[in-house]
């Protein structure tokens, strides 16, 4: 058996399958995408070269995608420093041991299992105008005529929408990070113990440190998942661009879909494509250090 | 040698398995699949998207009929119905034709602009070289406008639709607030409605149903360009920025929701809720298509049936547009995929449904026949017969412009209308998008 798995053709046999539905799945799609985006085409009519055109149009001509990129970067930095920290809080808390740990894990973790549609719903209620819990409360603490649109005023729609999405994996992180504290040997624990390091100083220095990989699994996760941000947002204001809601997903899909706009749409789409690899990619370098550092221990 | 003849048994067993498979089964005895001459016709097979979802709609329950018959009289053609909501009908349209949309034989379309792609890569059926040519005149004059392209008759047109500002009476009288006539007292009366505590016109422009905020102000850009101008700026895509109407009508839908003349959250609600308070009597008035006539007693929800009187949309006095001007038109219709394989077929079957349903439509008072075919109007509600009289009045049209533009620019429209009746509206803003879209 050990001879079969080290010659190089079983191997290449057994890789092949999964590396074809790879490359056909992901690969070829990809660099059909980037080849449309080097035209202007309308899914109907004749391709037309256009070569950077469309990807100069992202950046020079297109105030709605600008301001969903500028949406993009607030949930990125709402996932990484507002979800990943309070996910971190609560799996330290809940590793560490409390009295129904089992069932406060599985409540934490519900509305990750719950589609995002339905918790887009669920906040449509929270913040509607008319119906939403947010004004119901502000009338009944003395304000009989208060209404405010939350979901369609264009100061408050884009942060309630990204309240709702940073809220909703708040429990997948948790599970993730609880998962890795629990792996962490007591003996560390007790040695910082030993040392002086107790509670807060002891999470500091002994927990994130040793956590770095599971942390940095997290924060690409995290920022990955930002960008390809849609559902929530439709099932909470729509598609529309009125109320400056729209993230670089939404735009993608209204140009290519409904808007015909293949060959533009082709270039948001690769766009995202990159910046979710780049990002990938620098958050693997900015962690590499902190890896070592913990591998080592 | 044995694993040879293994290997022929296998292959003898594979084919059986599949011709078993395969093979067609012959038509039951009795079943009619001839031509009348004892000679079998050939079996037609015809898939058929539509877009009438919901089964007591009266294009799904007319849709369904002539199906019907027409397996009926035809019985070698076998229908497969395909239905989608609106708007995943349209991407699905889209996606499909940018292939061979060899899974759509006949389609009920939008003419105009979005036929026009379809027609433009050629793939829609010049359905025009199908149909005899007592049947093309029998088209009424001016119904075909949005079906031809380069003079060729592409697709059918079933019936016109009108806007209408429908009125529930008995608020208007309770309230002792006049009917409106013009802009002004309209805005008088959202202001006294809302005053009252009730919602003045019932406007589900949010979620994805902006078309609805697009209609307040194309309602007004009739009243001030006119119909006839801004048919000529849409068809020409030119002579925006120089027309102060269109600044205008901007402005005056942002007064009016500042007036909450469409609630105080026109975007929040899609258009089924807006519908839900005019039927349920919460709202005064609900400006939308002809369509809604029959709704007004059918729908379940309907507490207003007899109390509701349909008005013109509301002269802005000094603007262009005409008291016969309207918005509205010939713009459904049905529509033939090119790499049909029946086209003969397809196009007679497109033929009886377009007949039917505007045929339909007219005696029920939803739309106004394309076809000089005598109807029954006898079986119209008062109200079907307030909108038939306004219909009769009306001259020059323009259709909804989402329906008009091609899709892009469909939707920066949509999104322009929504954003003034957002908070924080700007009409600058709004015409400079404008400005870019059409010079």
């Amino acid at each position: 058996m050990d001879r079969l798995l080290s010659n190089k053709w079983t191997i290449a046999a057994f890789v092949a399958p999964a590396l074809l539905i790879f490359l056909g799945v992901v690969i070829v799609p990809l660099f059909i995408t980037g080849y449309y985006s080097l035209f202007d085409y309308n899914g109907l009519s004749k391709m037309e070269f256009a070569g950077v055109e469309n990807y100069k149009r992202l950046f020079t001509n297109d105030p709605l995608f600008l301001q969903s990129l500028k949406n993009m970067s607030i949930l990125i930095f709402g996932s990484v420093f507002v979800q990943i920290p309070i996910a971190f809080l609560i799996a330290n808390k809940l590793a560490k041991g409390v009295p129904g740990e089992k069932a406060f894990r599985t409540i934490y973790f519900i509305p990750v299992v719950i589609a995002a549609t339905i918790i887009g719903k669920l906040f449509y209620y929270i913040f509607s105008a008319d119906v939403g819990m947010v004004n119901a409360l502000v009338r009944a603490l003395g304000v009989p005529d208060f209404h405010f649109n939350w979901l369609t005023n264009p100061g408050t729609a884009f942060l309630c929408v990204a309240f709702a999405a940073i809220w909703q994996y708040i429990g997948y992180h948790m599970l993730i990070l609880y998962a890795g504290i629990k792996s962490i040997s007591t003996d560390y624990f007790e040695a910082a113990m030993i040392d002086g390091a107790t509670g807060a100083k002891a999470t500091w220095h002994v927990t994130v440190p040793l956590l770095a990989p599971v942390i940095k699994v997290c924060v690409v996760l995290a920022a990955v998942g930002s960008v390809k941000t849609y559902d929530i947002v439709v099932s909470m204001v729509g598609s529309g661009t009125h109320s400056g809601t729209q993230v670089p997903a939404i735009l993608l899909w209204r140009n290519l879909f409904k808007g015909r706009l293949v060959g533009y749409g082709s270039a948001q789409a690769f766009f995202l494509v990159s910046v979710c690899l780049i990002m990938s990619y620098l958050i693997n370098r900015m962690f590499k250090k902190s890896e070592e550092n913990a591998s080592m221990s | 040698m044995r694993n040879k003849l293994l290997a022929i048994l296998l292959v003898v067993m594979m084919v059986f398995m599949f011709s078993a498979c395969t093979s067609s089964t012959p038509p039951p005895a009795g079943d009619n699949g001839d031509d009348g001459n004892g000679v079998e016709a050939e079996q037609v097979s015809i898939n058929l998207w539509h877009i009438y979802v919901d089964e007591t709609d009266e294009n799904r329950v007319t849709t369904e009929k002539v199906i019907a018959e027409y397996m009926d009289a035809h019985p070698n053609v076998k229908i497969e119905q395909h239905i989608l909501q609106d708007a995943d009908y349209k991407t699905k349209m889209l996606t499909e034709f940018s292939g061979s949309a060899s899974n759509i034989d006949i389609f009920s379309y939008w003419g105009a602009g979005r036929a026009g792609d379809i027609v433009n890569a050629g793939k829609m059926l010049c359905i025009e070289d199908y149909l005899s040519p007592d049947k093309v005149a029998a088209i009424k004059h001016g119904a075909d406008n949005n079906f031809r392209y380069g003079g060729k008759l592409y697709g059918l047109p079933m019936a016109s639709w009108m806007m209408v500002l429908y009125c529930n009476v008995e608020l208007f009288e309770d309230n002792n607030i006049a009917l409106p006539e013009t802009y002004d007292e309209w805005l008088d009366a959202c202001k006294k409605f809302d005053a009252a505590g009730i919602i003045p016109v019932a406007l589900g422009g949010g979620v994805d149903d902006g078309w609805q905020a697009a209609f307040v102000y194309e309602a007004l850009v009739n009243r001030i360009v006119g119909a006839l101008n801004e048919a000529k700026v849409l068809d020409d895509m030119a002579g925006f920025a120089g027309n102060d109407g269109f600044v205008e009508a901007a402005e005056k839908m942002v007064e009016m929701n500042a007036a909450n003349a469409f609630g105080k959250s026109p975007l929040e609600i899609d258009e089924v809720t807006s519908n839900v308070q005019f039927f349920s009597g919460v709202a005064a008035m609900r400006l939308t298509g002809s369509w809604f006539t029959t709704n007004v007693y059918t729908d379940e929800d309907s507490v207003v049936a007899g109390k509701v009187t349909a008005l013109p949309i509301p002269i802005v006095p000094g603007g262009n547009g005409k008291d016969t001007d309207y918005v509205g038109g010939f713009i459904d219709g049905w529509f033939v995929n090119a790499a049909t394989q029946h086209p003969e077929v397809v196009a007679d079957l497109a033929w009886e449904l377009s007949v039917a349903m505007g045929t339909h439509q007219h005696e029920i008072g939803e739309g106004f026949t394309a076809f000089n075919y005598p109807t029954d109007e006898s079986g119209l509600t008062p109200l079907g017969k307030e909108v038939s009289a306004l219909a009769n009045r009306m001259v020059d049209g323009m259709v909804a412009w989402d329906t008009f533009l091609p899709g892009d620019l469909a939707d920066i429209h949509i999104d322009a209308c929504q954003a003034l009746l957002a908070a924080r509206a700007n009409v600058g803003a709004f015409i400079e998008e404008y400005t870019k879209i059409f010079d």
